[in-house]
């Protein structure tokens, strides 16, 4: 919460020196935020993604969890939007996978598979935007209970409601991603598909960012009382960062559906809600990179753990105690630091709790030895 | 007339244990605020831990069941040692995630240790036997739910209204700032309430195991259907949390077991959501408007 | 220009407002005052939409309905908190561009599809948060984060933000609170500077030295009621007004 914490030395505002623009008198310019290189990062990050697999990805089950990573990273980057930005402590992000595979399934037996992609998307969006509109107003509590128990009813159903999800909840033969003449068919085909749907996902996020709802986003989520009374539609724009995300979570769950043919209430579990978390806490909620670097820490990591695979879920839930205590900011977090450190400001983090990086962290980290202290 | 007995009385003991793990889920929101998701799973894990003294250690049945009580409540303050204790300081949301943390690590670490086959765990009172009410077939274990938890949630009264713990939880609930001003030993209170909210959770998942079988998932469901009764009665004090978990429970298996039989569990969450959609900001509106 | 009637906040049995009246006529600039618990944040927040209250509320002629921050936002209403309310996770530009109406251009599909237009409200919304921030003198650190600032310049910052939306009647929560001499003076000064521009002022504080100095004229508040009002000086006279803050100070 804004202005709750013990407020910063006087010698610290002279942490952060001036902008050239800053000092110019800014005649017309934009915040800082806009001044980011998105689009060079984002091809940055591309060339990276194909010299990686061009270099170190041989054979099926590498291919396989590369493209996994992917499909995580569209999913996951939706939960920043939902929990990073918009702040709101949200489960659905498995059920909306879990909606979009099933409708994608279902659908595509009776319309070409694009159509179904599509329909599918737009349905999911149209369930989101329900639930968002019944429960936003709920506080951030009961609205994760909330958000579990809608998970926990879509797992029935998807079990139950055999016309929709077949028998138990699972479909098999999902066809294949058909788009024009193209067909994907290999590991290769789809990795090209789930690498644009990667690439078109941080463009949106990029585009939100710079704009005046990621700033919106943040003061509704620091403190919506506040916001309201500045005129913010504090309700409306967390509905809106709910339904965007929940569709990245929908586009994520029916490319899984038509990539692995097969689906099962199990695909999209708790044990992935709690992945998704995880990969959101681990990588960092200060950026959109945090979530992709969790995500591939969570797909990859077992890879190198294989004898310790049994253990592997404890070993993710003890990190993510650990990455609480230790690395508040996540893995991202260390690097802007550092980053941040060298050129002598303090850097500025959307991460929920995560206000006003080193010198806040310093406050912080004294008045804790303070208290621990008397 | 005889199917109604049956469900009404399953509904009433289903509700018994909603209202023991709801509870002991109270006991530790209000003495620290936390909103523990690891509760079903220390459900889980006390069922496992009396399964294994059974049979691995022949204990006898009661023993057993001691035994998990204090094995978990031990559980609950090492949870509090290593999850909340270095996160007091942080957001309520940081803790809470932390207890999802903890609740992965608990329920696999079950799962390495015992498997995920299914097991059963014994009862003394017997796991077939019945009494019979107007017709209707009550099993013992279903008898002996309602009477234990009456004995703890009158226990429970006592403990907070009647003894200066209670009265320390009570002042912690309502201003944890000033609480602390007047000298009230919040650490101690904390480590306190997550081993008795643990031993409570345990024994719901003994009491509910004999009636199903004993697997990873026991105490999820529960967990969330708690979570509706006490949504339900208020999140406020131990008389609305037993009313909303006794209405769950007779909902469930009343609405449940005539109507909606596929989606008999899935109904208290839909009473849940629909009180959230009514009440959006529930009881915590007065509190959270005043903070700001 | 604001006009308040019979306003009551009640917190479960507790009384904290009762039949409160005020009005505030335009350029004017009245103080709020009252020892504490007396109802003086309470009576703003109930205002603003913060805490739910009954009683008439209106601005400009037009009626605002009480309980909805966004209504009395809409009807020119802005205000700043007890502890300053900056969010320290945006820069001082950002914050006070969270109040700069009109609020156009703005949503998602804006960010998406309609960027040239986004973009340059965004420039329009700039130039006039750092003009803003010039006239406090927090110019120099637009692009800072807020988190980085020191108690009093966010307030100065909470000023400058509230300013920013162009507040027929502005708000003020004890504005003095927490601020040492030089900082008080300084919070004064800016808003002596507006003042000259015809700002219309409700101040809730209770430096009696700060309050004379900036105020047309005080209305004392004691347990949620009324108890004078009139020029700083003759209130200050009033005994009714001596025994309410001395018997608080026995107490």
């Amino acid at each position: 919460m804004p202005g709750s914490e013990q407020p910063a030395t006087a010698g610290a505002q002279t942490l952060w020196r001036p902008t050239l623009l800053a000092r110019r008198g800014h005649k017309d310019v934009l915040p800082d935020v806009y001044r980011r290189h998105d689009y060079s990062s984002i091809s940055i990050f591309v060339v990276i993604v194909l010299a990686v697999r061009t270099l170190f990805v041989s054979g099926l089950s590498a291919q396989d969890s590369y493209n996994l990573w992917l499909i995580y990273a569209i999913a996951a980057l939706g939960f920043y939007l939902v929990f990073g930005v918009a702040g709101r402590f949200a489960f659905s992000q498995t059920f909306m996978m879990a909606l979009g595979a099933y409708l994608a399934a279902w659908l595509s037996k009776s319309v070409p598979v694009w159509q179904a992609m599509l329909y599918s998307l737009a349905i999911s969006a149209v369930v989101a935007l329900i639930l968002a509109v019944l429960l936003i107003r709920t506080n951030e509590f009961y609205f994760g209970i909330a958000t579990l128990a809608i998970a926990g009813i879509g797992t029935l159903v998807f079990q139950n409601w055999t016309a929709f999800a077949g028998p138990s909840g699972l479909v098999y033969n999902i066809p294949s991603i058909e788009i024009g003449g193209f067909v994907a068919e290999t590991e290769t085909d789809f990795f090209w598909v789930m690498l644009v749907g990667v690439v078109v996902a941080l463009l949106v996020v990029s585009l939100i960012e710079r704009s005046p709802l990621r700033r919106e986003a943040i003061a509704a989520r620091d403190a919506p009382m506040v916001a309201r009374t500045l005129g913010i539609p504090v309700a409306w724009i967390q509905v809106i960062m709910f339904v965007l995300g929940s569709v990245f979570a929908a586009v994520a769950g029916s490319l899984y559906a038509q990539w692995q043919g097969v689906i099962s209430p199990d695909t999209f579990g708790i044990d992935l809600s709690i992945g998704i978390f995880l990969m959101a806490i681990l990588g960092g909620l200060g950026s959109m990179w945090g979530v992709i670097i969790g995500a591939a820490f969570y797909v990859f990591i077992p890879q190198y753990l294989q004898s310790f695979s049994q253990y592997q879920n404890i070993i993710y839930g003890g990190l993510l105690v650990v990455i609480l205590i230790l690395l508040p900011e996540g893995l991202v977090g260390i690097a802007a630091r550092v980053r941040d450190a060298r050129r002598g400001r303090a850097h500025l983090t959307t991460g929920p709790g995560g206000n006003g990086g080193v010198l806040h962290w310093l406050a912080e980290a004294v008045s804790h030895a303070r208290s621990s202290r008397s | 007339m005889a199917r109604f007995v049956a469900l009404f009385a399953s509904g009433i003991s289903f509700g018994a244990i909603v209202a023991i793990v709801a509870a002991g889920f109270l006991v530790l929101y209000k003495a620290t605020g936390v909103v523990n998701f690891a509760h079903g799973d220390l459900m889980t894990a006390g069922a496992f831990v009396a399964v294994w003294s059974i049979d691995s250690l022949h204990l006898p049945i009661l023993a057993a069941y001691a035994l998990a009580l204090v094995v978990l409540w031990g559980v609950g303050m090492l949870m509090e040692r290593l999850v909340y204790a270095p996160l007091r300081h942080r957001s309520m949301m940081v803790i809470v995630i932390g207890t999802l943390g903890a609740a992965t690590v608990i329920r696999y670490t079950l799962a390495v240790w015992q498997g995920s086959t299914p097991l059963q765990l014994q009862t003394p009172v017997g796991t077939d036997s019945v009494w019979h009410l107007l017709g209707a077939a009550i099993s013992y274990q279903r008898t002996m739910i309602v009477i234990v938890a009456a004995v703890v949630l009158g226990f429970l009264y006592f403990l907070f209204y009647g003894t200066s713990f209670g009265r320390q939880v009570r002042a912690l609930a309502t201003d944890r700032e000033t609480a602390q001003l007047q000298g009230i030993r919040v650490r101690r209170m904390a480590f306190i309430a997550f081993g008795l909210s643990a031993a409570l959770a345990a024994l719901a998942g003994i009491l509910i195991a004999p009636l199903s079988s004993v697997d990873l998932t026991l105490g999820f469901n529960v967990m969330l259907t708690a979570f509706a009764a006490a949504i339900l009665g208020g999140f406020g004090n131990l008389t609305g949390v037993i009313v909303g978990s006794l209405i769950i429970g007779l909902v469930q298996q009343l609405v449940g077991g005539y109507v909606f039989l596929a989606y008999s569990s899935a109904l208290p969450f839909v009473v849940m959501l629909l009180i959230m959609v009514l009440r959006p900001t529930g009881l915590f509106s007065e509190e959270a408007r005043a903070r700001l | 220009m604001l006009e308040a009637a019979g306003v009551n906040v009640r917190f479960g049995g507790v009384r904290a407002v009762s039949q409160v009246s005020l009005s505030v006529t335009r350029h004017e600039i009245v103080g709020l005052v009252g020892p504490n618990g007396s109802g003086k944040s309470t009576f703003l927040n109930a205002l603003t939409g913060v805490v739910p209250a009954s009683g008439s509320f209106a601005v400009d002629g037009q009626a605002v309905s009480l309980g909805r921050p966004a209504k009395a936002r809409a009807a020119g209403v802005l205000r700043t908190y007890q502890t300053p309310q900056v969010y320290t996770a945006l820069s001082c530009v950002e914050n006070v561009m969270l109040a700069t109406a009109p609020r156009r251009w703005m949503g998602a599909s804006s960010a998406i599809a309609a960027r040239p237009r986004m973009i340059a409200a965004e420039r329009n919304r700039y130039s006039r948060a750092v003009e803003m921030l010039s006239r406090v003198g927090l110019a120099d650190l637009a692009g800072a984060p807020a988190a980085g600032l020191s108690y009093g310049d966010r307030r100065i910052l909470e000023v400058a933000r509230a300013l920013a939306g162009d507040p027929k009647v502005l708000l003020l929560d004890e504005p003095s609170a927490g601020l040492n001499e030089q900082e008080t003076a300084r919070v004064g000064a800016i808003l002596a500077e507006f003042r000259a521009d015809g700002l219309t002022l409700l101040v809730v504080d209770h430096k009696i030295e700060f309050v004379s100095k900036l105020c047309d004229r005080v209305v004392v508040l004691a347990l949620g009621e009324v108890i004078a009002q009139g020029e700083p000086a003759d209130v200050w006279r009033d005994q009714q007004v001596i025994d309410a803050y001395l018997g608080l100070e026995d107490a």
